[in-house]
């Protein structure tokens, strides 16, 4: 489903590079990423979704080789396969909780009712349905977060990638949230990738690998 | 780029605008003004060339006192008052006399409710093509008949009434208010006939108090209005009652003083047998020691368009200049709010979204405030095409 191979990488500055030993996620599988601050673990996150490019090594998602896509191409699958949580959620503030959820769709050109009543269910199961019309500059933060997190499952991606999907949650409603991601992984046999701090989130995870066993 | 795929740049650009409609709505109205600006000013100087020629055109020759030609014609056009000089009846006689054309009186000195009241004759009516749209016509002293719009504006109709007014607040002693009655509401003719308020030339010299009524103090037996009596004389006192309004009672008290050839007139609109009489006239009142000049409007109106041309071609130059600066304002504006929201477009980025998506989305936006400053432009031309006309004709009066 998705996997890496000799992935390097290094910012141009100079200040950070990350070497990454073979890696994969089957279909359906849950994996944690941990580690400290600053160890990689985003960028691990931002090599996987072919944000950035590594330097060498290839990552391959769902047997497509993003090394051997063009950028137009990354971002098509990115946008159509992928389902992203980022650590500051990444949303409009001038768009409703409805148009943040239903963007990727919208933008790459899935969007009908299936969709529609999926954004919606999700948003029942994460408790932000009340703010369905609401813009997402008016909601707090906690359900800022939770309209990322169903903005990444909305267009029923092959592989969900989140960045501490729960880091601005509070105990229950973290729960919830693990919950959902990875009943989704399970039931569309998903790859999830998450990166947590939270030991007690990671035990729900099929395995949980530490960014420190590989090789800075 | 597939057409849903558009749909969805076109409802983020949507939503955007629509958050920041303030700001939209600014930039739109800049632009929309900007850009009607000039089309206003063209449209204008069209409906005035239509306007000013058209009417200038169906007035052959203008008979008026020594001195600007211009204004003799607006006043005679236009009823304008302002520095017209005037001429005497006999003068308007001597060009009737001639055999060679028709004449048509004009005084048109006065004003009541801020429009101006036109001595005038009935052929003037039939001259100008104004039909009643209600009542009656002129028939006695002290009558009027109102353009359209002066009667929409005040509410006036037959039966109605409006006095004229002083020409100078301190006026006292000079030119008092009569009391005029309205016979007739003209229909709309969409010329400058449609804002004054006709009278029969006389009642006008009434105005001007060439005539007057007051209390009969010959036949009058109430002795505070008789200072004295001697010799078939009636000295009158200050408490003989004058006339400001005309009515059944006290119609035949009214009486004018003086030669009635030397009543003033501030044009005479003269219609000519035919070319060659027009020619004929106009080579007559050539004398440059002629106290009276007469004048083809349509070549006043023509030197006058001519004047306005030019000061149109400085005022779209001056727009133009100014146009391309609220243009290059737009651009940076537009430019700057894209920089600022570099964060929100990495957003799109990152999650997938095609860099022709995104730039689609800036065009909406550009293309939507674009709409809107359309729409501006069209309520703008609309309003102008709309209120051009009596626009025109005030700047004239």
């Amino acid at each position: 489903m998705l996997s890496t191979r000799d992935l390097r990488f290094a910012y141009p500055n100079g200040g950070f590079s990350l070497s990454v030993a073979d890696f994969s996620a089957a279909e359906g599988e849950t994996v944690g990423i941990s580690g400290p601050s600053g160890a990689g673990k985003s960028t691990f996150l931002r090599l996987l979704s072919g944000i950035i490019r590594p330097d060498t090594g290839s990552v391959i998602i769902s047997g497509e080789n993003l090394a051997q896509l063009s950028a137009k191409a990354v971002r098509a699958l990115r946008l159509r396969r992928l389902g992203l949580v980022f650590q500051d959620f990444a949303l409009l503030d001038y768009l409703s909780v409805e148009d943040n959820i239903l963007l990727p769709s919208r933008l790459g050109g899935t969007l009908d009712d299936q969709v529609r009543r999926q954004g919606r269910e999700l948003a029942d199961q994460l408790e932000i349905a009340q703010h369905w019309n609401r813009l997402c500059g008016e909601i707090s933060q906690g359900e800022r977060q939770r309209v990322a997190v169903a903005r990444a499952l909305a267009h029923s991606p092959v592989a969900v990638l989140a960045d501490e999907p729960t880091a601005s949650l509070d105990a229950k409603r973290s729960q919830v949230v693990m919950n959902l991601l990875t009943c989704y992984a399970k039931e569309k046999q998903a790859a999830l990738i998450v990166v947590t701090h939270d030991n007690a989130l990671s035990s729900q995870l099929d395995r949980v690998i530490n960014v420190e066993e590989w090789t800075a | 780029m597939d057409r849903m795929s558009a749909m969805g740049s076109l409802h983020l650009a949507w939503r955007y605008i629509a958050h920041h409609r303030a700001r939209t709505l600014l930039l739109a109205l800049a632009l929309g003004l900007t850009l009607a600006l000039p089309l206003a000013v063209r449209s204008l100087m069209e409906i005035a060339q239509r306007e000013y020629r058209a009417r200038a055109g169906a007035t052959p020759l203008v008979l008026g006192a020594k001195g600007s030609a211009l204004e003799l014609t607006l006043n005679a056009l236009y009823f304008r008052r302002r520095g017209v000089e005037t001429i005497q009846v006999k003068q308007m006689e001597t060009l009737r006399a001639s055999g060679l054309t028709k004449v048509i009186p004009i005084y048109a000195r006065y004003h009541a409710l801020e429009a101006p009241v036109v001595g005038t004759s009935l052929d003037y009516f039939v001259f100008r093509g104004l039909q009643l749209a209600e009542g009656r016509m002129i028939t006695r002293l002290g009558d009027c008949v109102i353009g359209s719009r002066l009667a929409q504006q005040h509410g006036l109709h037959p039966g109605g009434t409006l006095s004229t007014s002083p020409e100078q607040v301190f006026d006292i002693a000079g030119v008092y208010p009569v009391k005029l009655r309205v016979t007739g509401v003209l229909a709309e003719s969409h010329s400058a006939d449609d804002e004054a308020a006709f009278v029969d030339v006389k009642t006008a010299w009434l105005i001007e108090g060439i005539a007057h009524g007051h209390d009969d103090v010959v036949k009058n037996t109430e002795t505070s209005t008789v200072l004295e009596r001697k010799d078939g004389n009636v000295a009158a006192t200050n408490a003989v009652r004058m006339f400001t309004e005309v009515t059944a009672e006290n119609i035949d008290s009214f009486h004018f003083h003086g030669d009635p050839g030397a009543y003033p007139l501030t044009a005479v609109i003269a219609l000519p047998n035919d070319a060659k009489a027009q020619a004929i006239l106009l080579g007559r009142y050539q004398n440059p020691s002629d106290s009276t000049l007469l004048v083809r409007p349509v070549e006043q109106m023509d030197a006058l368009l001519a004047s306005l041309f030019q000061a149109e071609r400085l005022t779209l130059l001056l727009i133009a200049t100014l146009g391309t600066a609220v243009s290059l304002i737009a651009v940076l504006v537009f430019a700057l709010s894209f920089k600022m929201r570099k964060r929100e477009f990495n957003t799109l980025e990152e999650i997938g979204v095609g860099r022709v998506t995104i730039v689609l989305v800036k065009l909406f936006e550009v293309l939507l405030v674009g709409v809107a400053a359309g729409w501006i432009v069209v309520a703008i031309c609309w309003l102008v095409q709309r209120t051009g006309p009596g626009l025109v004709r005030m700047l004239l009066q």
